[in-house]
């Protein structure tokens, strides 16, 4: 197990190299620079900045500079806000993303779990077509209608929820559900198709011939071997939800890191770009790492040795 | 125990299913019983209608398949009108249940003293320690080595052998007085089946559990049984015992069925299959099932269900070549071409 966890400590270090060399020659092959305005800067002005920031040194210098940092653990400053470091806008956006999506993600497991075994148990009654429904409108619908509509009815017309910001906990009851209603209408869908598949299987009979009593039989027999698919899809949606969401983030005026992921790329902050794209990555590598051990706890004919 | 006391007696069962394109009539009228600790064999094609039949006894029929007549009488007692609390205590404890896929009849992700000892819990008023020495025992008794050790193995762990043994093993392990077992040894290699059929045999004569054998292999039949029914097309068509069955058929379908058996001995003859396929169960023929592929059909047979005749106390059969008034046949001859 030790032996285990270290090799895939090592493979995701260099799964992450790969992503940050790949990403820093691609964002520099976009045209434009962190420099360039409508209204062009003096070309004094512009080289003193460019060697501020060591921009005017050889690409592959400049990439040589940045993985070192990087693995001083240090992501550069952003070339947008002045004296600002990467590592503190990360340090200080993703606390309150990731309680936005920590709820978010807890609401679709707890919720999204259940209700798609019961839409499976109840097939084909009213609580399946409910539920089913439901979970279509939170595939199609996107998260900025989703977001809006809630803000509208829920902030504007009734008054029940802020229009805005975190400040008490009603606050967090629209973007949860903006930035939770795709995932939780997967994770309904999958857990539902998953579940009548599993209960099809000859074990679920033979527990049935056994006299087992229905609960058992559907919690303890079907819903572990149901789990497996559900687990693969919660693992990297967690990482994707606790990073925040720039549209969830705009409508419900949320000072998070989502925005970060567009706006460094309108702006080429090339350094934000990096930062985010890397600490994005390696919260997913280290899902989809949890997801392995949890596959290997759920299901004994997966070895983790191999 | 007495001889010929009954344990199970069914009376005229009717089960069908529900699809969107009809009425699958899959078991018509069927009746028969089973006494205390005897072997019973229930022979027949695919599609036959013997696995419904005894899902029917145990109740577990899954959407659309629904009981729609007749009564299965356990020890004097009705399951049809059952609820379904009152069967879960019937299951496992007084009947149980092997199944053909040894590979998939276990839940993959528990092992199997896990999966046994919730089966001997739930029936059995003991205490994890009791249930898991319970669960040692009846693997041992199955045949499966070191079996203290083999509880903790998952069911991937073992063969396919040990895997139908240690179902058998669970389906014993709370004394149930009835096993149906459903093609326990279809899924197995030749030599396996044959150490399944002997342990099953065995713990028949240890325990005294009365087992209903469905399969489509009269060699198992004949091996294993003491008497067997003959289905074919969702009906009874013969039940007799194995001399009968096997030495004085009375059913065309019965003699197809053992011609289409390879004889050693008579290993240059060809094999004698039975032209066509059974019939279809949504618009089955208004009279014997079997009309349309009998080389012996006579007018009557396609408008009318044959009846069963008394060939002996033991022996009967449907078939209207039985009729008093039924022409002069050699159909029954055996050897006859």
């Amino acid at each position: 197990m030790l032996k285990y966890c270290v090799k895939r400590a090592l493979s995701m270090l260099l799964t992450l190299f790969l992503i940050a060399t790949a990403t820093f020659f691609l964002m520099r092959a976009i045209p434009g620079g962190p420099f360039t305005r409508e209204r062009t800067l003096p070309p004094e002005v512009e080289k003193v900045l460019m060697e501020k920031y060591n921009l005017d040194a050889p690409l592959m210098v400049q990439y040589k500079d940045y993985i070192v940092d990087l693995f001083h653990g240090d992501l550069g400053p952003s070339f947008q806000k002045v004296g600002v470091r990467v590592n503190d806008m990360i340090s200080a956006g993703f606390p309150i993303s990731a309680k936005v999506g920590g709820i978010a993600s807890l609401m679709i497991i707890l919720v999204g779990i259940p209700l798609g075994i019961l839409a499976a148990l109840r097939k084909n009654t009213l609580p399946d077509y409910v539920v089913s429904i439901l979970a279509t409108v939170g595939i199609t619908v996107p998260s900025f209608v989703i977001g809006a509509f809630i803000m509208y009815v829920f902030g504007e017309l009734l008054g029940w929820i802020p229009a805005g910001g975190l400040d008490n906990w009603k606050g967090y009851i629209g973007p949860v559900l903006a930035i939770g209603g795709f995932s939780l209408a997967f994770v309904i869908r999958l857990m539902r198709s998953s579940m009548l598949e599993v209960t099809g299987q000859d074990y679920i009979r033979t527990a049935r011939a056994n006299g087992l009593p229905g609960y058992k039989i559907v919690f303890k027999h079907a819903m572990k071997n149901a789990l497996i698919p559900v687990v693969t899809y919660i693992g990297p949606m967690v990482a994707s939800i606790l990073t925040g969401s720039f549209v969830v983030e705009k409508i419900f005026a949320i000072p998070g890191m989502g925005k970060y992921f567009v706006e460094s790329i309108t702006n080429r902050d090339y350094t934000v770009i990096m930062g985010t794209t890397l600490f994005f990555a390696a919260l997913y590598v280290v899902m989809v790492f949890l997801v392995d051990i949890a596959y290997a706890l759920i299901d004994p004919r997966i070895k983790l040795n191999d | 125990m007495s001889e010929n006391e009954k344990l199970l007696e069914v009376k005229n069962l009717r089960t069908s299913f529900f699809t969107h394109v009809g009425e699958v009539k899959a078991v018509r009228d069927v009746s028969f019983h089973l006494d205390k600790g005897e072997i019973l064999g229930i022979v027949g094609e695919s599609g036959s209608g013997k696995s419904v039949t005894c899902m029917s006894v145990m109740r577990l029929l899954q959407d659309p398949g629904r009981i729609i007549g007749g009564e299965i009488l356990y020890e004097g007692e009705d399951l049809v009108k059952k609820s379904e609390k009152e069967m879960r205590r019937i299951r496992g404890e007084k009947i149980s249940m092997v199944f053909q896929d040894p590979m998939t009849a276990m839940n993959p992700v528990f092992t199997v003293g896990n999966q046994m000892i919730e089966v001997i819990r739930q029936h059995r008023n003991v205490n994890k320690k009791e249930a898991h020495d319970i669960a040692v025992k009846m693997l041992g008794l199955v045949g499966i080595p070191s079996p203290e050790e083999r509880m903790k193995n998952y069911p991937h762990e073992f063969s396919g052998g040990m895997r139908q043994r240690a179902m058998i093993a669970m389906a014993l392990s709370c004394g149930p007085d009835l096993l149906i077992a459903d093609e326990p040894t279809t899924a197995l290699d030749v030599t396996i089946q044959a150490q399944v059929l002997d342990l099953m045999k065995d713990l028949q004569q240890k325990t005294g559990t009365a087992i209903i054998l469905i399969t489509h292999d009269l060699g198992v039949i004949a091996e294993t049984c003491r008497r067997v029914l003959v289905m074919y097309g969702g009906m009874l068509l013969e039940s007799g015992t194995v001399e009968e069955i096997f030495h004085h058929p009375g059913n065309p379908y019965t003699l197809g069925l053992l011609r289409s058996v390879p004889n050693p001995e008579k290993s240059r003859d060809r094999l004698e299959p039975i032209p066509g396929s059974p019939p279809d169960l949504i618009r089955p023929p208004e009279g014997c099932p079997f009309c349309y592929r009998c080389k012996y059909a006579m007018n009557k047979c396609v408008k009318e269900i044959p009846p069963l005749f008394d060939l002996s106390e033991t022996h009967q059969s449907r078939c209207w070549l039985l009729h008093p008034d039924a022409p002069a046949t050699d159909a029954f001859e055996k050897e006859g071409k």
